[in-house]
């Protein structure tokens, strides 16, 4: 057992394990004094803590020992638990330790002392709060890393919630909760680390410096974060980084980078999981995919560039050219629509058709099911409604699928497979899918229709007369991919009037009662069953 | 130019969660010993049972409350509900078909555009919350009608709420905030 510092009454270190009938107890040799007895611990930490400054050195340790307790325990509590209403009474020990763990997260993360500060005083604001008074010990330990991280987004710092729980080696689960129950309870507000933050925080925990790598491995860490950075908002772009984790986006971003700097032949054969050993960081498991998606969106961008045309530009070979494409991607995306979203289309309708909002209207199925859930709302038209609202809005439109063959002209159109369709409204234009692009909507028993049309027909988007119909150039994946719904029978497809009142037939019933054979044959059989787990359990 | 400001959309009902009492015992061991399309859960005390038309999962607890999940209208869920009872009452209980209520219904939109979530929680706040790390869509709370609005950036958004009427009124105040931090392609 460590012994404790000194004995508080003289001063002198010479203190032993004693122990009075079955009770522990440390006891000063030179003058007598008991330094403490009762504690079920006897640990350096136990101890320290009466040894520390911000403990009473006049109170008598018994009042902190199992006894004192108990004898405390008839005192009538207040209603957030606490024996006084003291608001000026010393910091019990978890909440001592909970300010050390604040500030050693402060100094790993190297925050400044003002932000430090302020994660200290919202620790000790959340722990006297009522929400976190009575939990458990897990959580207000990781009610520190949630402070931590609060503090850190309020100051713009990039740091992950991931980071926080592995320092913590807590729970991401409970880290999550406590996180949410903090800034609803205290009611503090805290923007979320952007991906683009956190580039240069990522890009300098790779280690591609000349000493520890070799010179054609090594990178600049300015350029290398300057190049990510450009990677990573176009991912942003092409919806790479919407709904992921940060971290393997920003590890395949920096491989890009790295690569495209100095696209040397050792460098192009160093694969990823080989770079990220190479470069002493673990290697996330999603990231082979952002990787690919990366270098997708690039290969479809690079195919404008002038010098690359005819040139067969795929996943291995695009690095090499990133640099350019990202140097010109503004205008490498304004041609990739105009080159790869859909055909030109002359404007035939009438103005009013050219706004926003009809062009969401091209959304709507005409009712089928009889159920009238009318939605309108009013849409503002955005001043000078230009090419590219409406493209993004026709683009929209496109996507939700094949909504719009069900236009006014069909008549009702097979309700999509998944749920019964609530309601729309009729439209004043009905809009056909654009051709060149099947389009893969949501909706299942639509999609069939939509590409049933195949390319040979012709959009009628509403446009601006003599203008080009585009597409964006990177859709979200689950409109690239679609997840497959079950096809559900023609007779659920087209909808039935049901009310909940109708008479149940006995032969609706009986398909779901056992006749009296099966039920004997099941009896039977479970009897069996039961017979042989019996013996398994017997024999184990 | 004066612009059409009827804007229709689709709220695709894709779940409905009703209860019910039978107010008499139910004794689970006969139900799933003559019952077809039976789990029982011995486990948790209750039995699940499936009925084909409408598509509902039923758990039926032994003191007679029972929950229906599946449905795609608050009517269907009523006709499967009474289908069960029905099939119950065949099973040889005394059954009554009591205290019938929609607790939940889910339903899922889709908007024509896509949204921006950090500039839609922050003109939102406190009802909106966005977490990137933990989930990827925004979370909207509308305290009146008791609706939880899951807003996703690619313009989806998934709707809960007591009853269907409240969907549709939680999308249309939700509409004009998300019509207004949409994102617009260059």
């Amino acid at each position: 057992m460590a012994a404790a510092q000194s004995c508080p009454e003289c001063g002198s270190s010479n203190i032993i394990d004693d122990s009075h009938h079955s009770q522990a107890q440390l006891v000063c040799v030179d003058c007598g004094s008991v330094v403490s007895e009762g504690l079920l611990t006897t640990t350096l930490s136990e101890e320290q803590y009466h040894m520390t400054s911000h403990s009473n050195q006049h109170s008598r340790y018994s009042e902190r020992s199992v006894l004192g307790k108990q004898l405390y325990r008839n005192q009538n509590r207040s209603e957030s638990g606490a024996y006084s209403e003291r608001t000026d009474k010393e910091p019990c020990r978890n909440q001592i330790r909970g300010l050390q763990r604040v500030s050693t997260l402060c100094h790993i993360l190297r925050f400044p002392p003002g932000v430090e500060d302020s994660s200290r005083s919202l620790f000790e604001r959340a722990y006297r709060h009522p929400a976190f008074l009575g939990v458990s010990l897990e959580r207000k330990e990781v009610l520190a890393g949630c402070c931590v991280l609060l503090v850190g987004r309020q100051y713009s710092w990039p740091v992950t919630m991931g980071t926080i729980s592995s320092l913590l080696q807590a729970n991401p689960g409970l880290m999550a909760g406590v996180y949410l129950e903090l800034v609803e309870k205290l009611g503090v507000e805290a923007p979320p680390t952007t991906i683009t933050q956190l580039v240069r925080s990522h890009c300098s925990s790779f280690q591609l410096s000349t000493a520890s790598v070799p010179d054609q491995f090594s990178e600049c860490l300015s350029k290398l974060v300057d190049r990510a950075s450009n990677l990573v908002e176009l991912a942003g772009e092409a919806w790479i980084v919407t709904g992921r984790h940060p971290v393997p986006i920003l590890t395949a971003a920096v491989y890009l980078s790295w690569l495209s700097l100095r696209p040397v032949a050792p460098r192009l054969a160093t694969s990823l999981s080989r770079f990220c050993k190479l470069a002493g960081v673990p290697l996330p498991l999603p990231a082979h995919k952002r990787l690919a998606e990366l270098q997708d969106a690039l290969c479809k961008l690079g195919k404008e560039l002038p010098w690359l045309r005819g040139v067969k530009l795929d996943r291995k070979v695009v690095a090499k050219h990133a640099g350019d494409i990202l140097k010109h991607r503004a205008v490498l995306l304004r041609r990739a629509m105009e080159s790869q979203g859909g055909e030109e289309v002359e404007d035939s309708e009438q103005a009013p058709q050219r706004t926003l909002g009809a062009a969401e209207q091209a959304a709507c199925v005409t009712a089928h099911s009889g159920a009238s859930l009318s939605l309108v709302g009013s849409v503002t038209q955005c001043a000078g409604c230009e090419d590219k609202e409406l493209e993004g809005a026709a683009a929209a439109a496109l996507n939700t699928g094949g909504n719009e063959k069900g236009g006014s002209a069909q008549g009702s159109l097979s309700s999509p497979a998944g749920g019964s369709v609530v309601q729309c409204s009729s439209a004043e234009g009905s809009v056909k899918p654009a051709a060149m692009v099947p389009v893969k909507g949501t909706i299942n028993s639509a999609q069939d229709l939509v590409e049933t049309e195949g390319p040979g027909n012709c959009g009628t988007l509403p446009l601006p007369a003599g203008g080009k119909r585009r597409r964006p150039v990177f859709l979200p994946p689950c409109i690239v991919n679609p997840p497959k719904r079950r096809q559900r029978d023609e007779e659920e497809s087209r909808g039935r009037e049901v009310t909940g009142d109708e008479e149940i037939s006995d032969s609706e019933i009986e398909q779901y009662i056992r006749t009296p054979d099966e039920m004997r044959q099941f009896a039977e059989t479970q009897s069996r069953l039961d017979e042989c787990r019996a013996e398994v359990s017997r024999g184990t | 130019m004066e612009p059409d400001n009827d804007v229709a959309l689709d709220i695709i009902i894709t779940n409905v969660v009703c209860v019910f009492k039978t107010r008499c015992h139910l004794n689970l061991r006969k139900i799933a010993l003559e019952g077809s399309n039976v789990i029982y859960k011995r486990d948790f005390g209750k039995v699940l049972m499936k009925l084909r038309k409408p598509k509902i999962t039923a758990s039926i607890w032994s003191s007679g409350k029972i929950i229906c999940a599946g449905a795609t209208s608050e009517e269907d869920a009523k006709l499967g509900a009474r289908r069960l009872a029905r099939c119950l009452q065949k099973l040889g209980f005394k059954v009554k078909f009591t205290e019938f209520k929609v607790v939940n219904v889910l339903a899922v939109c889709t908007m024509p555009f896509q949204i921006r979530l950090p500039e839609f929680t922050k003109s939102n706040r406190p009802l909106a919350s966005y977490e990137p790390e933990l989930h990827p869509a925004a979370l909207y709370r509308i305290k009146d009608i008791k609706a939880t609005l899951q807003v996703f950036s690619t313009g989806s958004i998934t709707v809960t709420a007591p009853n269907v009427q409240f969907i549709a009124t939680a999308v249309e105040q939700t509409y004009p905030l998300v019509f207004e931090c949409r994102k617009i392609h260059i």
